[in-house]
């Protein structure tokens, strides 16, 4: 993946552990130059060893690890210069998530060895839709639910989020439930 | 919070109303305004494809199959004319097989009531040198379609950018240049101590011996001169010491020798050596030495030679009144504070005191002496104790310098 996401990685752990843990959590997945670049590219790898080691030295499990950083994307970005480009995908919750996919693909215009996954959404109501997630790596769908609360947050609008089914059934891609405003206050 | 509202987002904006609204463009104008386009059957078989992109891929001829020529790179979705038509308002890419270089951008509009489809697109490329290799010019591109111009200004922003990185690259440099320059001169002083010295102590030795007169009497005027050649000496070794050590600390050599510093006692060494000069000027020294007792785990010279050179600027810039040290260990440290009742400084200028060869009292510093090195050879040794300094002061009131040393210092009595 692109340093970008690396960094955010970094910037999450150092702004809620501090800067000692990130040293180790990066020694410890072996990254020996910690100065990611944004713009340059990475092997995945690189970003599940940290993922890997940042769940031991913290001690929550690689999921709880993966939502954070899902969460924390949505304000990280907006920070790393892509603000105009999240108010440019919409400004509620459900533009945004329909932009979703044209704005991966306009992000890939500019990263063009990027990877990115694939969103889809179906049965909109006005309390719920249903969210298609279509990847080529394996275990983030941890990272796109923390992103769509991330996203509750930026459009001051409450969310529930829960796989319906997904690639650990034997799905060809992840579909999750997205139950918002008053739908997602009625289940809380 | 606002209700929230569904979009309706599949909608078009407006409907044309019938052929009317149409621009009613003939083929030719169509060809010239989409030359990259293609028109799709429900068997997704090429029915027709703009004329450029026909010349760039001679081999594809309708009614060709579209999957034989063209791979979806986005979005994620079954190759079928059904899912096509039903992706609107959806950013394509679609790669050409023959050209893998050659990405198009673009939409799906329906035609003719459901039965074609068409693409709508144009290649998307960043960087003007691909143009040769897809042989594509910009005659090729439709006027309306920005992507030229897109190119031309990212051109100017990759110039921009190769500067930025070239004028970084050369600062860079020089900044590994003055550095290597930086050590090469410290290890060098460092290295010169020996040969700097050893003269030194010779001429400083032999004059003693001239001014003490051990082998019998000289006349007047020699034995004043050999008075005047050993102060001299013993100024010049002060200051060859004080190059010494600070270019020692630059260098990374000064390593500090720790033991167990007893505080009152030590101090009092430190008086001791000012003493005579501050009874010449007629100023009070005194000690506060706080709890009996305490101890420190620090370099003693180095303490020393911190506490000495607070008290000999306290002496030097204090013309009545006098001279106090205060020990006073707390949660945050060990502080030892030398306040003086003399001409003090102007706070301004305060920071700029603890860098080397700087001096605050500039027309008067003939009078006062001095080579400025005192406090920043301070600044450097308490802060390799992991302690900080500072100094505080009311012009003509006087002027308190406050060393604090870490609470980890402390071996007893804090
Ligand atoms: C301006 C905002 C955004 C930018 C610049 C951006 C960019 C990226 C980048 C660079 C990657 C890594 C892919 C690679 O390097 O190959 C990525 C992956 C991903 N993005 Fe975004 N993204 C943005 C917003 C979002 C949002 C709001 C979501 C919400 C769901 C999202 C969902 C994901 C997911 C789930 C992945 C994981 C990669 C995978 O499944 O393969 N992104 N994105
Ligand atoms: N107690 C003080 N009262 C007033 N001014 C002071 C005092 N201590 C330091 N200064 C100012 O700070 C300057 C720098 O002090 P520093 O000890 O570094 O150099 P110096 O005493 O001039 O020379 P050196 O210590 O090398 O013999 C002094 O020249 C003086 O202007
Ligand atoms: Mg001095």
């Amino acid at each position: 993946m692109y340093g970008l996401i690396n960094k955010a990685v970094h910037d999450l752990v150092v702004s809620k552990f501090g800067e000692d843990k990130w040293t180790e959590i990066a020694r410890k997945a072996g990254v020996t130059d910690p100065n990611f670049v944004s713009m340059a590219k990475y092997p995945d790898e690189v970003t599940y060893k940290l993922v890997g080691a940042a769940s031991e030295v913290l001690g929550a499990p690689p999921a709880a690890i993966l939502e954070a950083f899902g969460e924390y994307w949505t304000v990280y970005s907006a920070e790393a210069g892509f603000g105009h480009l999240l108010d440019f995908a919409g400004n509620n919750l459900v533009d945004f998530l329909r932009n979703l996919d044209n704005m991966h693909t306009r992000v890939q215009l500019t990263f063009p060895e990027l990877e990115p996954p694939s969103f889809k959404v179906s049965e909109v109501t006005d309390k719920s839709l249903r969210l298609h997630y279509y990847s080529k790596r394996p275990g983030l769908a941890p990272v796109a639910m923390g992103m769509i609360k991330g996203l509750g947050k930026r459009f001051n609008t409450p969310v529930s989020i829960s796989l319906d089914r997904g690639r650990d059934n034997g799905h060809d891609h992840d579909e999750f439930i997205v139950l918002y405003g008053e739908g997602a206050r009625a289940v809380a | 919070m606002a209700k929230a509202r569904v979009p309706s987002h599949d909608e078009p904006i407006s409907r044309p109303a019938g052929p009317a609204a149409g621009l009613g463009l003939d083929a030719e104008a169509l060809g010239r305004l989409f030359p990259f386009h293609l028109v799709l059957d429900r068997q997704l078989a090429i029915r027709s494809a703009g004329a450029v992109l026909q010349r760039v891929l001679p081999a594809l001829a309708p009614p060709a199959a579209f999957s034989d020529h063209f791979t979806v790179r986005r979005p994620a979705l079954a190759l079928d004319f059904d899912t096509l038509a039903a992706h609107t308002r959806t950013i394509f890419l679609l790669a050409a097989r023959a050209a893998p270089d050659l990405i198009l951008k673009g939409e799906m509009i329906p035609l003719k009531a459901g039965a074609q489809l068409a693409f709508i697109g144009t290649p998307w490329i960043t960087d003007l040198t691909a143009l040769p290799r897809l042989r594509l010019t910009a005659s090729d591109f439709p006027v309306h379609d920005s992507v030229s111009d897109f190119l031309v200004l990212i051109q100017a922003q990759k110039t921009a950018l190769e500067d930025a990185r070239k004028l970084a690259e050369q600062l860079g440099e020089a900044r590994d240049a003055a550095l290597k320059a930086s050590r090469v001169k410290s290890e060098f002083l460092a290295n010169m101590s020996h040969e700097l010295r050893t003269p030194l102590n010779a001429i400083i030795g032999f004059s003693e011996m001239l001014s003490t007169q051990t082998l019998g009497p000289l006349p007047e005027q020699y034995h004043s001169y050999a008075d005047y050649i050993r102060s001299s000496g013993v100024m010049l070794l002060d200051l060859i010491n004080d190059l010494l050590d600070l270019s020692r600390i630059e260098a990374g050599q000064y390593s500090l020798e720790e033991s167990e510093v007893a505080v009152g006692p030590t101090l009092s060494e430190c008086l001791a050596v000012v003493t005579t000069d501050a009874q010449r000027k007629g100023l009070k020294l005194s000690l506060e030495p706080g709890p009996r007792d305490l101890r420190l785990r620090a370099d003693q010279r180095a303490i020393k030679q911190i506490v000495l050179n607070l008290l000999s600027n306290a002496v030097k810039f204090t013309e009545r009144g006098g001279i106090s040290v205060h020990v006073e260990p707390h949660r945050l440290g060990l502080d030892l504070r030398v306040v003086d009742t003399g001409i003090g400084i102007d706070p301004i200028i305060i920071p700029c005191l603890f860098e080397p060869f700087r001096q605050g009292h500039i027309g008067l510093s003939r009078k006062y002496g001095g080579s400025g090195l005192g406090l920043s050879i301070c600044r450097n040794l308490v802060e390799l104790h992991g302690g900080t300094i500072a100094l505080a002061s009311e012009p003509g009131k006087g002027t308190t310098a406050t060393v604090r040393l870490p609470p980890g210092r402390i071996i007893a009595g804090g």
